[in-house]
């Protein structure tokens, strides 16, 4: 029974990214004004590369952190549309559709998990509907 | 972790700030004769400085937490360029010289702030739209 | 019309590539006295189940490789899982149908 709902997991998480960087453009687009503002974005990072960035020590004789504090993606600047004169990076079209996409992004894996678990309650119904 | 609600504060904020810059656009636009005011000499063009700030939530844990930020109006700064100075020695404002300095408000570049100001608050209305429709998704998983 | 028996380990979550095929064999082996050749109930139900399989395994790799940001593919993500959940639900119903005849005709002996 453990495993029944593996399948869940890395769309939970894949979920918990798109919104955590929807947070991050949200935050770009406010600034288009603000002087000297540079634009984030965040990208994904493997399960992996968060679980052995939760456990790095910096003293073998200290105890690794528990892969509760894993980030949801790398923040990273982008500076791809160019500056103005007052040092502000935004562009807001570029934003706008980095803004479009996550969420379409963020739509789809949100339906594939409904229908992921259609298909495991189907099969909870002992395959007699609802 | 960063979710709905931080998204949408920052956002408002934005908002916020777009409006204000309007604000001041309108008062540029209204005062771009006058000649007089309280503090003596003509009307001097205004500009809101935004700036930004770390959103104080418990939830800073994650690496994210360093890339969001409220923008706030840290003051409204006045514009100390000299403006237009006219030739008029009948104007009751004309300086000893005969000269009448006018504001140094340029309408045209007025308008043009005001187009900028007026799509960034339209992007921040569509970000939060956005917010919005992926939280509706949410609901719909397992219905 | 000949039928196998009903086996009880007709799951609709068997892991991949497990007793499906081992299923469908025994589903062959088990045919009574006086069965008819050619594409009998064993072979169109054993086949629909291996389908069925195949398509909740790629159906569930499709969503894995959109969540990981592998494709681009909305409509054949959405498409494939469409498909499985049909398919499970036919393969369910044809069992539902079966098992009601085999408790129908239980009942009919006594």
């Amino acid at each position: 029974m453990s495993n029944l709902f593996s399948v869940i997991s890395p769309l939970h998480s894949a979920l918990n990214y798109h919104l955590e960087r929807s947070s991050v453009l949200a935050s770009n687009v406010a600034h288009v004004d603000t002087p000297g503002f540079k634009p984030k974005d965040l990208e994904r990072v493997s399960f992996n590369d968060s679980f052995n960035a939760a456990l790095r020590v910096t003293n073998e004789r200290h105890m690794g952190g528990a892969p509760t504090s894993l980030e949801n993606g790398r923040v990273f600047t982008d500076l791809s549309a160019g500056g103005g004169k007052d040092g502000n990076f935004v562009s807001l079209d570029r934003e706008a559709a980095k803004v479009a996409a996550n969420q379409m992004r963020y739509d789809v894996v949100s339906a594939v998990a409904s229908a992921e678990l259609r298909g495991l309650a189907f099969a909870a119904s002992d395959g007699r509907g609802g | 972790m960063l979710g709905t609600f931080s998204a949408l504060e920052v956002s408002a904020s934005g908002l916020a700030a777009e409006r204000i810059r309007m604000n001041t656009i309108a008062s540029n636009l209204a005062n771009a004769r006058t000649t007089r005011t309280e503090a003596g000499g003509p009307y001097k063009r205004i500009d809101p400085l935004f700036e930004s700030k770390l959103l104080d939530s418990q939830g800073i844990e994650s690496g994210a937490g360093r890339a969001v930020s409220t923008v706030h109006v840290a003051r409204i700064v006045t514009d100390e360029r000299p403006g237009q100075l006219v030739y008029d020695p009948g104007h009751p404002d004309a300086n000893p010289d005969g000269y009448v300095e006018y504001p140094n408000v340029n309408v045209v570049e007025e308008m043009v702030n005001m187009i900028s100001a007026s799509r960034a608050y339209e992007a921040g209305v569509s970000a939060i739209d956005s917010i919005k429709q992926m939280a509706s998704s949410a609901l719909r998983i397992g219905r | 019309m000949a039928l196998g028996p009903i086996e009880g380990n007709l799951t609709l979550m068997q892991p991949k590539g497990t007793t499906d095929t081992e299923f469908v064999s025994r589903l062959k082996e088990s045919k009574t006295e006086g069965a008819t050749e050619g594409t009998s109930f064993e072979d169109v139900i054993g086949q629909a189940i291996l389908n069925t399989n195949q398509r909740v395994h790629a159906a569930t790799e499709a969503g894995q490789a959109f969540a990981a940001g592998k494709t681009d593919d909305i409509h054949g993500t959405m498409l494939a899982l469409s498909e499985a959940d049909i398919s499970l639900r036919f393969v369910g119903n044809v069992k539902n149908k079966v098992v009601d005849a085999f408790y129908e005709l239980w009942r009919m002996s006594i």
